[in-house]
């Protein structure tokens, strides 16, 4: 018979050697060390202080979240001491609770939390705003007084129509008499001038204060001031297209969804069909060009063309037409405005016609502006000629496997030739073009002399970027505009930086600098000296040195490579100013640093120094990602007889972008940020836009919820393109092997 | 075999043509790209001149007349005639030169710079290490944190700070509670702060710590190998910390004792001697035996407030010179009343006390032997010395509508120092994470398995291994911080962007500054770029 063990105390849950590992706890974590312990006497201190306040503040919340917590941590002491965890009490000893440390940090942190959390809750929703009309042009109505309260039809008032008429949908507020804040005794409601306030927190926490004030004008109608105790979200849902897309055209932005439309409908198939890239071909040269020939549509909608390219009365000759045409860059719309073809309605230019105005030259005559005495002739009549005469050689003449010398050098200067000249008959095309597509009109309503007159558009009308590009539109165009240029100059950067062709010769770098040392000691030299003021001057007097050492510097450090010292400097020089700088130099300098009277506009200089600017980190980066492929794949290509095209389109760049994915994906959503400095140099992004907003004395000083409002955007955009750059991690089997 | 019918005949080694030699091309293709390149900047030199011309003679115009290319920095020379906001050196508009002004920006970038990388890296460490602590609530605000910081535009957050938080929130200069209960005031017109002033006597002390510290090395290093020899701990961090102390204590009171430079001027119908004399000049006009007595008087009442101000001492002082702030600490240690008059320059000074505007003026031995010999009555003036110590506290108190006294943050310095310290300390923590992340799980373990404490651990296996990850990106994490400075132009705080802004307005010519100011940004850039390529070769590690 065996006996049981007497009946355990009611702690029979716990272990026999409770005691001793009760010990160990206190050893191992508190009093391993003195300054553990005076640690964890000061903190203990502190939480009961946090959690005294907390009590008075909000007792309801701290309450739960302190029993909650003594119940967790009884919870994870208790199975701790079974050596027994579920999985909620073992989740909790290890991320929450590890030691006593962290068991009253986590407190700590949630309470800190929930208080964050309510403050946040209030602002943003409790207490907030949803009106969207301006403070300044919320109107009332007193409609009816009694002696309890006061009620008022409030609403909007549209400005543009008439300054006292309430159109949006009245509601009906009522205040208690017992509110008002003001003495009324000796004011007749309604009276001119009267103003009168009333605290209407508690019943209306939307408003807060509300003060009436009517004006001699308009004795019936009152003003409302109000007091935001929460944030003003009326003020971004007023201001969301003007955030958006700022002064663009609000009658013309079918173009933008068009354009949304369009990178949507090609986006789809995209998705699909560059996934395997062993079957699909077709499909994906399809897909390719389509996308190559998207941005042609995109610019149209967007900047649109100008409806007569060129200049409708020609030039005298030919030659000094191509010069003029090559190498002026004005805009043709004044010339045409100057001849009378085109008038100006608001800023924006139409056709005036053969048949009167307002309405599309000919198609013939403009074909006819469109080649008078300009390259595009040249352009077409060499290609015609050039054409003809390449396939008639090589009709007569095909070509051999083994041809004399020098019948190979005339195919090279015919191919030369044509080149050329299709290079210039490129322009002709475009010019062709543009006035093709400014023949396709619509007619639409305009203010013209304040009258509403039905005028003829062409659809792609030219807008202008410098005004009607803003908000997010600007934002989205300089991030796709400088990602999309920045790759390839980036690419080929990075590779010229690493290219090892053959460089100049060092007897004809140094025989060059020598020449030019010794012409500026004999001729620049003396005069310098002579002229010169100070020490600095006397000093730069013997700049024939300078081109001395930077000779032996270029070919000592690159062997002569010019391709890869331009880089090199190119890269260098652009990563160590800020952007900033770059920006701020191509809008001053830009004008400085080309003939007289070019314009070109600020949007695109802004856009190309974006793309510049980016295209220099850009390059960076894929040095790297060229710097981890094992110089046996280099090797095994050339063995195998690849073209260094072949090589590099084949073999390099898939591996080499695809270890640097991360890095280029980083720098394109800092690039995403980084478009809002050109608030600092004058265009409106979507922040110089918030910025403007809060000038304006409809919503003057309204900053803090237009920055959140961006935040978020900001937000969204960067977890979009982190979470393409996380697909293309996995897709490319980045980290696999 | 091959199935070429008759191949062709061909001699050995054929040369090949050099018109069609790939490599003769590639060369003369690169000797093409330097002769166009060579022209099309000679086309921009041209257009710049056409350009110029256009804008007039001024744009090169020479200090002595006339106007040539060589003259194209002499503007700089000219008075600079704008202000600007905060400067480290003294800046006057009237008579500083445009040099002077760039070199202000400089050194406000540089102070922002170089505050903002120590802050950084601390932040940035403390913040990469929270986000490795094994408590999921400290490693998830930490995310949180760093995501929001790495998303959103750092112009927007300085924005955000700047115009909704500083010059929002923040009270008025009326209004202002001390922080803490310590006198540090956050309002509207910056941060004021206490801060020590060096006096005459630093230089002796100075001397003193330095002294201190050679012996506290000296000793560490004799313990230190006595530690080697008998291997019996020596306890030599503490030996070598209270001896430094001990020199430090002693040197301050020997430099304060010694040194004679702080005086007084008084008349002698003062009848004050020396400091103690001041406070029992008011005991005497108000009748009580010991100023500390005051408050309590003027509580029940026995003395009232108009004649405590009628007895308070007034005093004569240059504006923020340091023995204003000699004598108002110890006036105000010691509880005696006072009222100062503060002027820009001695001779203002001076000229205040001979009217009898105060009985006391302050100032260095030197200037006041200078200034009483141009009194009439000079020699009923008497020069008394004051005590002094090596530094003294110089804490802000409100006067009128300004902070006197103490240290002072602007608000634009410290909304850029603040904003580029959050949005940069985000990317060193990622930095610092990643670094700590590449140590290998085992050298932990071994570490462990080993016996070593978790201090040992970190500072002995995982930190030297950690840190040559984590420096070749933190380095150009310190230069993005530097580049991003340039922003301080939109919270308004003069940098080097800003300052060279208003040149350009100012001046008329944009491209000299734009061209110093590029050199500049280049010059800082390379040179922390050096610094890192030299440190990077300097630890890496030598493979086979």
């Amino acid at each position: 018979m065996t006996t049981l063990p007497p009946k355990q105390t009611r702690f029979d849950f716990l272990p026999d050697n409770f005691q001793v590992q009760l010990n160990r706890f206190v050893t191992e974590q508190i009093t391993r060390s003195w300054v553990l312990t005076l640690w964890l006497i000061l903190l203990t201190v502190f939480t009961l202080n946090v959690i005294v306040n907390r009590l008075q503040a909000a007792p309801v919340s701290t309450i739960v979240v302190l029993v909650v917590w003594l119940v967790t941590v009884a919870l994870v002491a208790v199975n701790e001491l079974r050596h027994k965890h579920n999985a909620l009490s073992l989740w909790l000893k290890n991320n929450m609770y590890n030691n006593l440390t962290n068991v009253q940090i986590s407190v700590l942190i949630v309470l800190g939390l929930i208080a964050a959390v309510i403050g946040f809750y209030r602002y943003a929703w409790v207490n907030a705003s949803f009106v969207s009309v301006p403070a300044a042009d919320y109107r009332a109505e007193l409609a009816s007084v009694t002696s309890d309260e006061y009620c008022f039809t409030m609403g909007g008032v549209d400005t543009a129509v008439s300054p006292t008429t309430i159109i949006n949908d009245p509601t009906s507020r009522c205040f208690p008499t017992a509110d008002l804040t003001t003495d009324l005794s000796g004011v007749a409601v309604g009276q001119a001038a009267a103003s009168f306030c009333f605290d209407s927190r508690p019943s209306d926490p939307e408003n807060g204060i509300t003060c009436f004030a009517s004006t001699a004008e308009n004795p019936n109608f009152f003003t409302v001031e109000r007091e935001f105790t929460g944030a003003n979200w009326g003020a971004v849902e007023a201001n969301l297209t003007t955030l958006m897309i700022f002064r663009f055209n609000r009658n013309e932005t079918w173009r933008i969804w068009a354009v949304i439309i369009l990178l949507g409908v090609l986006l789809v198939p995209t998705m699909f069909v560059y996934r395997d890239s062993y079957k699909n071909k077709r499909g994906r040269r399809l897909m390719t060009i389509l996308w190559l020939a998207s941005p042609i549509l995109i610019y149209l909608f967007l900047r649109g063309v100008d409806p007569v390219p060129f200049e409708v009365d020609g030039p005298g000759s030919v030659i000094s037409g191509i010069w003029n045409e090559m190498f002026a860059w004005t805009s043709p719309l004044q010339e045409l405005t100057d001849a009378g073809l085109i008038t100006v309605v608001n800023g924006r230019p139409f056709l005036r016609g053969d048949g009167g105005i307002l309405s599309p030259i000919s198609f013939w005559a403009r074909l006819r502006a469109t080649f008078t005495g300009n390259q595009d002739l040249l352009g077409i009549v060499g290609l015609v000629l050039f054409g003809s005469l390449t396939w008639l050689i090589n009709r007569r003449y095909p070509p051999r496997e083994r041809e004399g010398e020098l019948a190979i050098f005339g195919r090279a200067v015919l191919r030369f030739l044509l080149i050329v000249t299709a290079v210039l008959a490129i322009f002709a095309v475009f010019d062709v073009l543009s006035m093709i597509i400014g023949s396709f009109s619509y007619t639409r309503e305009l203010i013209v002399n304040g009258q509403p007159t039905a005028v003829t558009q062409p659809i792609f009308s030219s807008i202008d970027p410098d005004v009607n590009w803003g908000g997010f539109l600007l934002t989205v165009i300089i991030t796709i505009f400088a990602i999309v240029v920045s790759f390839p100059i980036g690419l080929v950067l990075a590779l010229g930086r690493r290219s090892q062709v053959r460089g100049i010769p060092a007897w004809l770098t140094y025989g060059v600098a020598l020449v030019i040392a010794i012409w500026g000691f004999t001729q620049s030299t003396p005069d310098l000296i002579a002229a010169a003021r100070n020490d600095i001057e006397l000093v730069l007097a013997y700049w024939p040195i300078l081109v001395l050492v930077l000779a032996y510097a270029f070919q000592r450090a690159f062997n002569g490579n010019v391709v890869a010292a331009f880089s090199t400097l190119y890269i260098e020089f652009v990563r160590g100013v800020p952007l900033i700088t770059v920006l701020f130099g191509a809008k001053i300098l830009f004008p400085i640093l080309l003939p007289p009277r070019t314009e070109i506009l600020d949007s695109w200089r802004i856009l190309w120094a974006f793309a510049l600017f980016s295209a220099a980190y850009l390059a960076e980066n894929v040095r790297g990602g060229l710097q981890a492929i094992p110089k046996g794949q280099y090797e095994a290509a050339d063995s195998l007889g690849f073209s260094a095209y072949q090589k590099y389109r084949l073999i390099i760049l898939p591996q080499a972008l695809r270890v640097v994915i991360p890095a280029i994906v980083g720098q394109f959503i800092g690039l995403f940020k980084d478009t809002s400095l050109v608030a600092i140099v004058g265009l409106f992004d979507v922040l110089g836009v918030a910025n403007a907003i809060a000038a304006q004395e409809d919503w003057l000083g309204v900053r803090r919820e237009p920055y959140i409002f961006l935040a978020v955007l900001y937000f969204i955009g960067s977890a979009v393109m982190t979470s393409y750059s996380r697909y293309l991690e996995k897709r490319t089997g980045l980290g696999e092997r | 075999m091959s199935d070429i019918p008759n191949p062709p005949l061909r001699r050995g080694n054929e040369r090949i043509p050099p018109w069609r030699d790939g490599r003769i091309i590639g060369v003369l293709l690169q000797i093409v790209f330097v002769v166009l390149f060579v022209l099309s900047l000679s086309w921009i030199f041209t257009n710049i001149g056409n350009n110029l011309d256009a804008l007039g003679e001024g744009q090169f115009s020479c200090k002595e007349g006339g106007s040539s290319y060589r003259c194209a920095f002499d503007f700089l020379s000219i008075d600079a005639q704008f202000p600007i906001g905060e400067s480290v050196i003294s800046y006057d508009p009237n008579t500083d030169s445009f040099w002077r002004a760039i070199g202000i920006g400089v050194l406000n970038t540089a102070k922002v710079a170089v505050y903002g990388i120590i802050l950084t890296t601390i932040l940035g460490t403390i913040t990469g290490i929270a986000r490795l602590s094994s408590n999921w609530l400290v490693s998830n605000i930490a995310k949180w944190y760093i995501d929001l910081m790495r998303n959103t535009p750092l112009l927007l957050q300085l924005f955000f700070l700047y115009f909704v938080i500083f010059l929002v929130s923040l009270p008025s200069v009326n209004a202002v509670e001390p922080l803490l209960g310590l006198p540090i005031y956050v309002s509207q017109r910056g941060a004021n702060y206490p801060s020590l002033v060096p006096m005459a006597s630093f230089a002796t002390w100075f001397a003193f710590i330095v002294l201190g510290l050679v012996q506290a090395q000296l000793l560490w290093v004799i313990l230190g190998r006595r530690e080697e020899q008998t291997g019996q701990t020596s306890n030599r961090a503490l030996w070598a910390i209270v001896s430094f102390f001990v020199v430090v204590v002693i040197g301050w009171f020997i430099a304060g004792n010694n040194s004679n430079t702080e005086a007084a001027l008084v008349s002698r119908a003062s009848r004050i001697r020396e400091f103690g004399d001041i406070a029992a000049l008011v005991e005497r006009n108000l009748g009580i035996s010991d100023v500390g007595d005051i408050e309590a008087a003027l509580a029940n009442g026995t003395l009232t407030q108009e004649a405590v101000e009628e007895a308070a001492v007034s005093v004569c002082a240059i504006n923020e010179s340091a023995s204003e702030i000699n004598l108002t600490a110890q006036l105000g240690a010691a509880n005696v009343p006072f009222t100062i008059t503060r002027s820009d320059r001695p001779d203002q000074a001076i000229a205040t006390y001979a009217e009898g505007g105060c009985d006391i003026f302050v100032a260095d031995r030197a200037t006041l032997a200078a200034e009483r010999d141009l009194l009439e009555n000079s020699a009923d003036q008497l020069i008394v010395p004051l005590p002094e110590t090596p530094v003294r506290l110089s804490v802000p108190r409100l006067e009128g509508f300004n902070f006197v006294g103490g240290g002072r943050l602007t608000l634009e310095f410290s909304a850029i120092l603040l904003g580029l310290v959050l949005y940069t300390g985000a990317f060193v923590a990622e930095i610092v994470r990643a670094g700590i992340l590449s140590v290998s799980k085992g050298q932990t373990e071994a570490a462990r398995a080993l016996g070593l404490s978790e201090t040992q651990r970190l500072r002995l296996i995982v930190m030297p291994q950690a840190l040559r990850v984590i420096i070749p990106p933190l380095t150009s994490q310190y230069l993005n911080l530097t580049k991003n400075s340039s922003l301080a132009a939109a919270v308004l705080f003069p940098d080097l962007y800003r300052t060279i802004n208003t040149i350009i307005n100012q001046s008329g010519r944009a491209i000299q500054p734009i061209i110093i100011m590029a050199l500049i940004y280049l010059s800082i850039s390379l040179l922390i770029s050096f610094f890192l390529n030299w440190y990077n070769q300097k630890i890496a590690l030598v493979e086979r």
